[in-house]
């Protein structure tokens, strides 16, 4: 890609710090309204998969290493939060959850949900942006 | 009988902390290993006399839920056979210790060798046949990594995969004999399936589960027919060898004869088939043992036939015949484990173990070969050693067998005689071309005190055995056969008619050995079994490759052809044994016009796909079915649907964009006449999910799941999205599993695209 569209990186460079906001937004409000992490992770993923439309890939070798990492990273978050109610003598994916009064925020409702559906939300992150550079890193035509 | 714990767990912690304790280069890890085998030692030697006095069981729950305890029991039995893994281990543990040199990697020989120390320890203080089976298929694995420890051989990796398939195949037999014998006890204790013998016995499931039971006895103790695997195991290290395919190992299939004896010779078929099977393969054993020219094979074929002769003693659940397996069974131990760790020296200092390569020991390795022929003449049964009494109580019972199987046993002794005579004398000889052969030095005594330990323990054996062993082979018998035992007078002066037979055998043997009526053959036949397997790999692997190939053509629509059709045929199979049920209303609601608007729109955008004519045409028109999906859902009040479905039709864009350039000419795949095969399967396909869901909402019984969903999502979870809350909380296993599938199909597709071998470029 040698010739870039000046409306689509800039576009690009806009939108892409708004998505990742909104993602997070979505993740956060995930347990009480439309969200969560599998849409999130959506996002974001889509996020990023826009920014190397729009941009291109500096460093082509190397950028999917940390995604890969990120699906174990996910993966392994998720599974800590399911076993981790063993510690606490529980059964195995008992969730709890509590309210919790901050400074200056207020009123928070805390989930151990919550930190699984972070799991999810690396884990899908990290599942589209490895296959999409997967495929970007091959030069076209070289089959 | 917490010793006895200690004893069993000390090798498992000892692999588990082996990694930790050993220098970087693992120069000190054998004596690290051989410290925790000796400390198993020392456990077990100081719980025998309490065990003895009073046999003891100590239970674990382990689950519950399914009635499993994890229980250990010690008894004679369970004790000799302790002594031989720690005993016979502690030597082979310091031998190996000295015998490897530093460019082996000693840390993970050392760790196998431990886990396999421990799992052998398992399978006989097990009061458990669940928790026997578990650690009996352990000694499986380990045995495979060990055999397979010079994995850059293909000689090595064939074997431990022949020893892997024969006997894990038949520990998985022997695992469905043990569920057909718990199912008909209803306990998988031993203490309880003792007590219920008669019970089994009578049951219809007898024959069965004790075939099944004999299979997985027979396969470790490589028993004919399964014999071909131990020759193959030979490509392990020889401390391997000497421990697991000679000392220890190979008897659990003895072990486990021995223990279910009094239970399963209670059904017809045990005791004729174990014996007949015992004898033959002491014969057979024994004479291929004599045209072998490698020491080794030479040793794994007199093991196979010192393991049947035990074999048939364990099967007559007699307590003299129990008597003389189990005191043969000690002698085998120190005798074979001796001889195998000598191969190792010879190997290891003269560079060969080709007899016929082999210059004079007597002169070369001296004290060496001093020891070599004190075991030999204890695998012969010649006095002193402990062989010979032995041997005895075995002739006495053989004389009581029935005549043919008398004539083939003492042809086997004679046999052994024989190739014993190869070993002791064949080694000594000064040879005619002494000039062209290997000499080697003596060997340094770091290497030789460990078999000449052994050796002497068989030599007291045959001075002093009810002194040394006497409360111990008493008290295994009487397990063994699970009745009382006369406490045996075990000595070396008699006069019998088994004395006779043993002198004929004696100078048959030697006959044998001086005419060279076996001739040796420089490249020894292959085994029969031995083709048997490798028939049935090689076809078993070329069959596999085709049928793959028959349906993996590489052709896209032609794997979801498949799938589609597959999904037909069971839909069909569905409505043909259950029956359509035709009785949920239709149209319980009326349908508004912008629902018949959405409802279109996938309609119009599935056959502009069909008919598109390039690729990007066609994703367009995917997509716009996937958008309409998600404007039918939000309007219908389902927002969290809808904003995955965006996201994925999102995302999918971007997926199609990245894989754009990678694909052929959208032309050339697209058929260009209209495909009848292709409609109809799509059709079918479509009218029988429609006639699934409408089945499905015919099936409702009791209310639907997500009453419970909406009462409980605030009050137990905390969240107000249910959905959310059903994919964090209430389904979060599902999730789990899903999340997982996504993380392995990226990295699939990773290895796919990246991991290809490197192409010629022009």
């Amino acid at each position: 890609m040698i010739a870039r569209s000046v409306i689509l990186t800039t576009c690009a460079r806009i939108a892409y710090p708004v998505l990742l906001l909104f993602a997070v937004a979505l993740y956060w409000r995930g347990h009480n309204a439309p969200g969560g992490g599998f849409i999130a992770g959506l996002l974001t993923a889509a996020a990023i998969a826009l920014r190397f439309i729009a941009h291109g890939r500096r460093d082509r070798s190397g950028a999917s290493a940390p995604f890969i990492t990120a699906i174990g990273v996910g993966l392994a978050i998720a599974l800590t939060t399911a076993f981790g109610s063993l510690a606490f003598g529980h059964a195995f994916f008992t969730h709890t959850f509590g309210h919790f009064h901050l400074p200056l925020i207020g009123d928070v409702e805390l989930a151990t949900a919550a930190l699984f559906d972070l799991g999810v939300y690396i884990v899908v992150v990290g599942n589209v942006i490895t296959v999409v550079s997967a495929m970007t890193d091959r030069e076209p035509g070289e089959d | 009988m917490w010793g006895l714990v200690v004893a069993s767990l000390l090798p498992f912690v000892g692999a588990a902390l082996l990694p930790f304790l050993s220098k970087s280069r693992g120069d000190n890890c054998g004596w690290i290993a051989s410290g925790f085998i000796v400390a198993s030692f020392a456990a077990v030697a100081i719980s025998t006399p309490a065990v003895l006095h009073q046999p003891g069981a100590i239970a674990f729950e382990w689950v519950p839920s399914l009635g499993l305890q994890f229980s250990i029991a010690a008894d004679g039995l369970s004790l000799a056979f302790a002594f031989l893994i720690t005993g016979v281990g502690s030597i082979v543990f310091t031998f190996a210790a000295a015998y490897l040199g530093p460019e082996e990697n000693r840390r993970r020989f050392f760790c196998y060798l431990l886990i396999f120390a421990g799992a052998m320890l398992g399978v006989v203080f097990a009061a458990n046949l669940i928790s026997m089976f578990v650690f009996w298929e352990l000694t499986s694995v380990s045995s495979f990594l060990l055999i397979g420890f010079w994995h850059e051989r293909d000689a090595s990796r064939g074997g431990a995969l022949k020893a892997l398939v024969i006997t894990a195949g038949g520990g998985l037999a022997m695992l469905v004999g043990f569920i057909l014998i718990g199912s008909i006890v209803g306990s998988y204790e031993i203490a309880d399936i003792m007590a219920a013998r008669e019970q089994i016995a009578a049951h219809r499931w007898a024959t069965a589960a004790a075939m099944l039971i004999m299979l997985g006895a027979i396969t470790k103790s490589a028993q004919f027919p399964f014999h071909s695997w131990l020759p193959s195991a030979m490509e392990a290290p020889t401390p391997v060898s000497a421990y697991l395919h000679a000392a220890t190992m190979v008897k659990a299939g003895l072990y486990l004869v021995a223990r279910m004896g009094p239970v399963l010779s209670l059904i017809p078929i045990w005791t004729p088939t174990l014996t007949v099977l015992g004898i033959v393969t002491m014969t057979w054993g024994s004479f291929l043992a004599l045209r072998q020219t490698d020491l080794k094979a030479l040793l794994a074929f007199s093991t196979i036939s010192q393991l049947g002769l035990i074999m048939a003693m364990f099967a007559q659940n007699t307590a003299s015949a129990a008597t003389a397996g189990v005191f043969h069974m000690l002698n085998h131990g120190l005798f074979k484990g001796a001889l195998f760790l000598m191969v190792g020296v010879i190997e290891h200092e003269a560079h060969t173990r080709d007899l016929t390569k082999l210059a004079s020991l007597r002169s070369n390795m001296p004290r060496l070969f001093a020891v070599l022929v004190l075991a030999s003449l204890s695998m012969a049964g010649i006095p002193p050693m402990g062989g010979f009494i032995s041997k005895e109580l075995f002739l006495e019972e053989v004389l009581q067998m029935p005549w043919p199987l008398t004539v083939i046993a003492v042809l086997g002794a004679c046999l052994t005689v024989g190739y014993c005579l190869v070993l002791a004398i064949g080694l000594g000889l000064t040879h005619q071309d002494e000039a062209e052969r290997k000499h080697a030095h003596d060997a340094p005594t770091a290497l030789l005190w460990g078999p000449a330990v052994l050796v002497f323990g068989a030599l007291l054996l045959g001075l002093v055995p009810t002194f040394l062993a006497g409360g111990l082979i008493e008290s295994a018998a009487a397990a063994a056969i699970g009745g009382h035992v006369p406490h045996p007078h075990l000595t070396m002066f008699h006069l019998s008619p088994t004395l006779i037979v043993s002198v004929a055998a004696i100078s048959a043997g030697a006959a044998v050995f001086r005419f060279g009526w076996m001739r040796r053959t420089p490249d020894a036949p292959k085994l029969v079994a031995d083709r048997v397997y490798e028939a049935w790999l090689t076809g078993l692997e070329h069959n596999a490759q085709r049928l793959t190939a028959s349906y993996m053509s590489g052709l896209l629509w032609r794997y979801v052809t498949i799938i589609v059709c597959v999904g037909i045929i069971s839909m069909s199979a569905l409505a043909v044994f259950v029956g359509f049920d035709a009785s949920a209303p239709w149209g319980a609601r009326p349908a508004q016009t912008f629902e018949y608007v959405v409802a279109l729109i996938p309609i119009a955008a599935a056959i502009g796909a069909v008919v598109a004519p390039t690729r990007l045409a066609a994703i367009l028109a995917l997509g716009a079915s996937g958008f309409s999906l998600a404007l039918l859902f939000s309007l219908v009040g389902a927002p969290d649907l809808a904003l995955t479905q965006i996201m994925v039709e999102t995302v999918s864009v971007a997926l199609f964009l990245s894989a754009f350039v990678h694909l052929p000419a959208y032309r050339k795949l697209k058929p260009r006449k209209f495909q009848p095969l292709y409609a109809a399967v799509s059709i079918a396909f479509g009218v029988g999910v429609t006639a699934l869901l409408h089945h499905a909402r015919g099936q409702r019984v009791g209310g639907t799941i997500a009453d419970y969903f909406v009462e409980n999502s605030v009050e137990k979870a905390g969240g107000h999205n249910i959905v959310n809350v059903i994919l964090v909380d209430f389904r979060g296993l599902d999730t789990l599993g899903e999340i997982s599938v996504l993380g392995i199909a990226a990295l699939t597709c990773y290895a796919l695209i990246k991991l290809r071998p490197e192409r010629k470029r022009p």
